[in-house]
């Protein structure tokens, strides 16, 4: 299997995307750490998925629970290869209605997040001269979508915070790696857009697949941006 | 998803990138028709592709020659049938300074690697529309993101060429084709020879990770659609 004898960390491996990239890794032998802020649910998802699948309770604003996570997966398997920076979320709301504290919970979990992550795990990759960061940025990074403009604001930061990271580690052999999905069907939507659009949406297996591919690649080769969108166009 | 018994039109297949996804998709069972302006180098491929089990048909094409490239797609139609699979990669470099370059140069950089796109697409989407199924792949380069010291030609060449593929994608995709743009960085293909820039070998892209990376968005299920890949060597020690 592609990912024997790895350690991959998920963050918000609980549902949607995350969920299904730590089951792609899971069924590839790699040893799966999903984290999430609801412990119960999180254990729940482990139990269902095939393979290796570790709950890891953590919330990835906090900088303490954040190294805390990092030490304990450190600690049980001696490394990190593979960290999937996933979660992620939202609000739509027109500009004007925007609060002050959605975009600092939206700033918090979309870039503080990825950013405490990716500190505490890179050191490490450089050291060795291996590992894979990937960021699950979004369409909303690379393209204008009303009502949504603190969410991209959060996302187009990630982008320049990944591509600056990216500048810095290319040289050491670790790879970064951002993929920007459109709409896929993920709980990420609210359930009324869901039933009305999901059938033209991505599955979260499809970026799970891109994710994997780019993590596959032979160590000469960096995969670092995929955009994809669902065929059926707009939602 | 599987690719077997699907037609591709492949250009600037002799080499690089283009032989490379030549040989994947015969060996998925895809009939490719590919082209190039060599016929000697035409010639090796059908050689290298000898075992595999999609059937080879090849074609010397200017990409750049609109009779040229109507009739070898015109062939490719006759010969194995409709096409569902186009990978328009055929390109050129002049690498030099605005002041040291000839409007020649430019000319012939952007007839391959612009004009020579666009008619490549334009001889084989309308099918695809028509029938609803169909997959678009643009060969562009980092060059098309980025500017650089001695590209104002090739560079330029290259950042039309996402032009054309974003401008497809939004006219296509409702009739079910799919449009990707592939970014590469450097990678070992001819290209290079005969160019004052020649990269260590070691640390660039080989020509079969671009074309795996390509095949992969491919065998995806349809509804996902992979509209652009940024890849380049990682560069380790």
């Amino acid at each position: 299997m592609q990912f024997d004898g790895q350690t991959v960390w998920v963050t918000g491996g609980r549902s949607g995307i995350g969920r299904a990239v730590a089951a792609a890794f899971a069924r590839e032998g790699a040893t799966v750490y999903i984290s999430g802020r609801e412990a119960e649910t999180l254990r729940q998802t482990a139990g269902e998925l095939d393979g290796t699948v570790r709950a890891l309770p953590c919330d990835v604003t906090d900088v303490g629970a954040v190294e805390a996570a990092c030490s304990s997966i450190l600690g049980e398997t001696g490394q990190i290869d593979v960290l999937v920076n996933n979660a992620g979320t939202t609000v739509f709301n027109a500009f004007t209605e925007s609060s002050p504290e959605d975009f600092d919970r939206l700033m918090a979990t979309n870039l503080r997040g990825p950013f405490l992550t990716s500190r505490a795990v890179v050191g490490g990759m450089t050291e060795r001269g291996s590992g894979c960061i990937v960021m699950i940025n979004s369409m909303a990074a690379l393209q204008v979508f009303p009502n949504s403009s603190v969410y991209a604001a959060s996302k187009g930061g990630l982008k320049m915070l990944t591509d600056c990271l990216r500048g810095e580690v290319r040289a050491s052999g670790v790879r970064v790696v951002s993929i920007f999905p459109g709409a896929t069907d993920t709980p990420i939507w609210p359930d009324k857009v869901r039933e009305k659009h999901g059938h033209k949406m991505m599955a979260s297996d499809d970026v799970a697949a891109a994710v994997l591919h780019a993590c596959a690649a032979s160590p000469q080769v960096m995969v670092e941006n995929i955009v994809m969108q669902p065929i059926g166009g707009g939602i | 998803m599987s690719l077997q018994g699907k037609n591709a039109i492949i250009t600037g297949a002799s080499s690089g990138i283009g032989k490379a996804l030549t040989l994947a998709l015969l060996g998925q069972g895809v009939n490719v028709a590919a082209c190039a302006r060599s016929q000697y180098r035409l010639d090796e491929l059908r050689e290298a592709s000898g075992a595999l089990p999609g059937t080879l048909l090849i074609g010397s094409v200017d990409v750049a020659d609109e009779g040229e490239m109507h009739a070898f797609a015109e062939k490719a139609n006759m010969v194995l049938g409709p096409v569902s699979i186009v990978v328009a990669n055929a390109g050129f470099g002049v690498f030099k300074p605005l002041v040291e370059m000839k409007a020649e140069e430019f000319d012939q950089v952007m007839a391959t690697n612009v004009r020579g796109v666009w008619l490549t697409l334009r001889e084989t989407v309308p099918g695809m529309v028509e029938r609803r199924e169909g997959d678009v792949v643009i060969v562009s380069s980092l060059a098309g993101k980025n500017g650089f010291a001695g590209g104002t030609a090739y560079s330029g060449s290259k950042f039309a060429v996402r032009g054309i593929a974003q401008s497809l994608m939004h006219e296509v995709r409702e009739h079910d084709v799919r449009v990707l743009a592939v970014f590469p960085g450097s990678t070992d293909t001819r290209f290079f020879d005969g160019t004052p820039m020649s990269p260590k070998r070691e640390r660039i892209l080989r020509a079969e990770d671009v074309s795996d990376a390509i095949l992969h968005a491919l065998l995806a299920p349809r509804r996902a659609l992979s509209s652009e890949i940024d890849i380049r060597p990682a560069n380790p020690r």
